[in-house]
């Protein structure tokens, strides 16, 4: 091989190189689109999640509404609030904030309180089991947990339980709402992130047949209304419903009797130490019994107790003492009835 | 004989069970629960109320919409419940009853007089006479449905747009469904009734040939049939090969025509009726009498008496047990299904009633049946080799288990006719039919979406 054969070589790849740099760079010149330099900006600003929460395709077409206009950082239900400070101020928009949602499963009845009543063999989804045997739990209305929502979660915030329930992490959870549209009961809803006690039943079904179905679904007792006092909660039909705008009491928790209302999971809830019982007027039906104005109805029955026990040591034909302390023992227990709420826990009263 | 269509399958097919026991009239039950959506389209519309006293054959419910169908009582008695929902429109199980897909369906409960009396029935019609528009008229009052079990009005059946040009009517004999012997009792029993209905069908659709298919499994239905039909039907006989009786695979064994993709039997000049509804259109217009029974074949091994029953619509599956003499103590039942064993619906619940199209009551014992874990597609291709409408099974489920409806969609998904025969080849126990029909309601529901938009 001679040199000139290499410099042949060589010069030709190099004039091959050069013009076609020259053909691209042209292009570029020529065909170039012109791109607003803030969509970029606006989408590094953006989580990249593509979740579609904010109910665009993902996060650069939300990231071009945004540069367009007439849409809110707000919407994008991930983003942190600094970030939707700094896509404000990079476009010039006024900040707004919107209370951030996370999604809650609105069903407690696990396989315990709501076995399943036929075994099912198919398809592990939730909509493919819902059409052809109606699914096999229990309760006609509530969590299959065959765990369709939580494989449309993009942020794993759902999880499905020893119990086969589904449960939403709120701390994970974003809000984007993926979730609702997949569960075929109609389960999941939206609320917002600083609610902290739920109605975690679905079931319009009347207290007979819900009992039936579910031991832990709303019998529709009004027992959570009454405990809320305005109208935080309302009945739908046979079933308790919370309205979100109106920020409901803890205590509702503690009167549930099927304890379907539950706190958000991860919050404590310590239910307020109760009352002290209400004391009544030292009565002669008391002074009889020898002990104060008292609603325990304990205290009065341990009183008596000892007082008949006296009275025939005492004198043993004396029907008429023993007459007379049953008597005021009456009188004091309708007082205790009609002051005292809190009744004695019946452990109490053996004992005395 | 050559097989007349491409795949299907050889289940066990369990007929000499009931094929020889004779039609038995069930006796008065002392309660119906008869459901409003005994038929493919909208539910009826209630017109009776709680308390109120019904005839026999009178209408509770009409039909709400062009595809719709009403509902006649079962009986005389008082109705002592009709179908709630909730406040926010969820159906509540007081009041409505567990349909054959396990979800809660509108009803109506009706409490038996005993007495049974029977409302005037309709006037008879001199149908040879009549005018097409008449006898559909009458078949849509008495609320007749296609029998055979999807459902489906006739009277919507038999109004083809009149651009299309309806040559032939094809009756199905063919009960290709393993155990039910409803259809074969119906023919060998009630062969003028058949042949009569279908003239009277015939007329309505202004057609002069008229064809039966009889799988011939049935050689004593087929000859009965042939004597009776004598010049006024063809009948044709065909080998057993499951899904014969499948509405495209027996236009194509009866005429060679197919059925357009994704059409309807009236592109091929075909409309094709179950026996059992062609008995049913007879007595809607030569006896004025509504649809409110029907031929159900009770049977299975752990069946005490299997047999084949008339029963009315609204008797629940515990009473129909009963009538078969319950089930045998020494097998142990592991399946109750309404329907038959390819394409019927497994049962949780003895509370569902009877329907227009409960072609059978099947029970199967504990060793018949067994809980398969599916594994994975091993592409072996049997679902392919048996497939009936020349699908891809084994494609499609791996699409659908993936999420893809679109790519399901043009793998021709929707051209499942779910004959189950897939299922039945499958080696790895895939539950294939149970995901085509999941991907069906997700693209017919991305449909709608696109539609409304």
């Amino acid at each position: 091989m001679n040199l000139e054969t290499l410099m042949t070589a060589v010069l030709f790849m190099a004039g091959t190189g050069l013009t076609l740099g020259l053909i691209i760079a042209l292009a570029n010149k020529f065909f170039a689109i012109e791109e607003d330099p803030r969509v970029e900006q606006t989408e590094d600003l953006l989580p990249g999640a593509n979740c579609g929460g904010c109910g665009y395709a993902g996060c650069t077409a939300f990231a071009k509404a945004l540069v367009a206009g007439g849409v809110e950082p707000s919407k994008c239900p991930v983003n942190s609030e600094e970030a939707n400070s700094a896509i404000s101020q990079l476009l010039g928009l006024e900040l707004s904030f919107s209370e951030p949602h996370v999604a809650i499963i609105k069903c407690c009845g696990d396989n315990v309180e709501s076995p399943e009543k036929a075994l099912y063999n198919g398809v592990n989804d939730c909509k493919s089991a819902v059409l052809v045997a109606g699914a096999t739990k229990s309760c006609q209305h509530g969590c299959l947990g065959l765990a369709s929502c939580s494989r449309a979660c993009p942020f794993n915030a759902i999880e499905i339980n020893d119990k086969g329930i589904a449960i939403v992490h709120p701390d994970i959870c974003v809000g984007c709402g993926k979730c609702v549209e997949t569960c075929p009961r109609h389960l999941i809803d939206l609320v917002p992130k600083s609610a902290n006690v739920h109605i975690l039943c679905n079931s319009p079904e009347k207290a007979p047949l819900q009992r039936k179905a579910c031991t832990k679904g709303c019998i529709g007792c009004r027992k959570c209304i009454k405990e809320a006092g305005d109208d935080s909660v309302h009945m739908q039909g046979f079933l308790a419903v919370l309205d979100y705008t109106k920020k409901a009491p803890m205590s509702i928790i503690d009167v549930c009797p099927v304890k379907c209302i539950q706190p958000t999971l991860g919050v404590e809830y310590v239910p307020e130490p109760k009352k002290a019982a209400p004391s009544v007027k030292t009565l002669p039906c008391h002074t009889k019994l020898g002990i104060e104005g008292t609603v325990d109805k304990a205290v009065i029955k341990k009183a008596f107790a000892q007082k008949v026990a006296a009275a025939k040591a005492e004198s043993p034909d004396d029907k008429e003492a023993v007459a007379d302390l049953t008597k005021a023992f009456k009188a004091a227990n309708a007082l205790a009835d009609k002051f005292g709420a809190e009744k004695p826990a019946p452990a109490e009263v053996t004992n005395a | 004989m050559p097989k007349m269509f491409p795949g299907g399958v050889h289940p066990k097919d369990g007929k000499a069970l009931s094929a020889g026991s004779e039609i038995k009239t069930a006796p008065l039950m002392d309660k119906y629960i008869v459901p409003l959506a005994m038929h493919i389209g909208a539910p009826a519309k209630l017109i009776v109320r709680e308390g109120d006293k019904v005839l026999k054959g009178q209408v509770l419910a009409e039909a709400n919409g062009f595809v719709s169908a009403p509902i006649h009582s079962p009986t005389s008695g008082t109705v002592i419940s009709i179908s709630k929902t909730s406040t926010t429109g969820e159906m509540l199980s007081v009041n409505n009853c567990i349909g054959p897909t396990g979800t809660l369906i509108p009803a109506i409960t009706i409490e038996s007089d005993g007495e049974d009396k029977a409302c005037e029935p309709l006037p008879t019609i001199d149908w040879q006479n009549a005018d097409a528009k008449t006898i559909i008229d009458r078949i849509r009052e008495t609320g007749i449905v296609g029998m055979g079990g999807a459902a489906f009005p006739t009277s919507v059946k038999l109004s083809p747009p009149p651009e299309k040009n309806i040559d032939t009517l094809i009756l199905n004999g063919a009960e290709c469904e393993p155990y039910l012997t409803a259809d074969h009792r119906l023919m060998l029993e009630e062969a003028e009734k058949i042949v009569q209905g279908a003239m009277i069908t015939a007329k309505a659709l202004g057609v002069e040939k008229i064809i039966i298919g009889i799988e011939n499994n049935k050689p004593d239905a087929v000859k009965i049939m042939t004597e009776v039909a004598g010049d006024r039907a063809v009948v044709k006989s065909f080998p057993v090969m499951y899904p014969q009786g499948a509405e495209k695979q027996l236009i194509y064994a009866c005429t060679k025509r197919r059925v357009p993709k994704g059409n309807l039997p009236m592109e091929a000049g075909c409309v094709v009726q179950n026996v059992g509804t062609m008995v049913a259109i007879y007595e809607a217009v030569v006896n004025g009498i509504p649809l409110f029974e029907r031929i159900t074949t009770i049977t299975g091994s752990p069946v005490v008496e299997p047999g084949n029953w008339k029963l009315r619509v609204g008797t629940t599956l515990d009473k129909v047990l009963t009538l078969a003499k319950g089930v045998k103590k020494d097998v142990p039942v592991g399946k109750i299904i309404l329907g038959g064993p390819m394409m019927g619906m497994a049962q949780y619940s003895l509370t569902v009633p009877i329907m227009k199209n409960a072609s059978g009551v099947l029970l199967l014992a504990q060793n018949e049946v067994k809980q398969y874990e599916s594994l994975p597609c091993i592409r072996c291709g049997r679902c392919v080799d048996v497939c009936p409408m020349g699908l891809m099974p084994a494609t499609m489920s791996v699409q659908i288990e993936k999420e893809q409806f679109d790519l399901a969609e043009n793998t021709n998904v929707m051209d499942c006719i779910e004959c189950g025969c897939c299922s039945y080849a499958c080696p790895s126990r895939r539950p294939l039919v149970q995901l085509y029909r999941h991907a069906k309601s997700e693209i017919n529901a991305q449909r709608r979406k696109n539609s409304q938009k």
